[in-house]
């Protein structure tokens, strides 16, 4: 049994017309002792068109902005803590 | 600990054993057909979603036992667990007759929500931060 995994998985080869598609996913997971969980999520999509292949990237621009907010919220903090510190303590 | 606590503890062991079987199917569950769907034609058009999905389990066994002032023996367990699903789109491929284009789903709420919990979140930090420094 795996207890981490990290991978990239290909899918079934999807025709659309000319064109031939293969997604692309990658899959994150951890298996303890109490528990576990796996997440998946796209990562690109293949398309080969007359024997030219070009790789889509799939953004999630939802998921980049909630780690933007919290690492601007995040680096903001810690920036505002040690402005403190250096300040010292108001006597 | 007690003889009845640590037959308690043995029975228990089983069970972790099929709680192991069970997270580790997890890995099944999760797979790339799970993550986008079948190919939707409309016109001219064909429209596959690309979602995110996220699967947890997570359960907990106890036991315990002890001796009484009167010398009697007592023991005690219990269990609980619970699960969770959340799936998300993320992007829309789209395949028509310009060719194909992946086109992101952004969704305003969730991006909202996060806003207005970090600065809460931040609020309550600074605030208490204050109270530390007076």
């Amino acid at each position: 049994m795996q207890f981490f995994l990290g991978e990239t998985q290909v899918g079934e080869p999807v025709t659309v017309g000319d064109r031939v598609l293969r997604p692309e996913s990658r899959r994150v997971g951890a298996v303890l002792p109490v528990g576990g969980f796996v997440w998946q999520f796209p990562t690109a999509v293949s398309i080969t068109h007359h024997d030219k292949t070009t790789r889509l990237p799939m953004v999630d621009v939802t998921r980049t902005a909630v780690w933007v907010i919290w690492g601007v919220v995040g680096i903001a903090l810690m920036l505002m803590k040690m402005r403190k510190q250096r300040l010292g303590v108001k006597p | 600990m007690s003889k009845n606590g640590n037959l308690l503890m043995w029975e228990n062991v089983p069970n972790q054993k099929r709680l192991n079987e069970l997270v580790g199917r997890l890995f099944e569950v999760a797979k790339v057909t799970a993550v986008y769907s079948e190919p939707v034609q409309s016109g001219d058009y064909t429209v596959i979603t690309a979602s995110e999905l996220m699967v947890g389990i997570g359960a907990g066994f106890g036991g315990g036992g002890g001796t009484g002032q009167d010398g009697e023996e007592g023991s005690g367990g219990g269990g609980g667990g619970g699960g969770s699903t959340m799936a998300r789109p993320v992007a829309v491929i789209a395949i028509g007759p310009n060719g194909v284009q992946v086109e992101p789903i952004v969704d305003p709420t969730k991006i909202a929500i996060t806003l207005f919990t970090a600065l809460g979140a931040m609020g309550v930090a600074l605030a208490k931060m204050r109270r530390m420094a007076e």
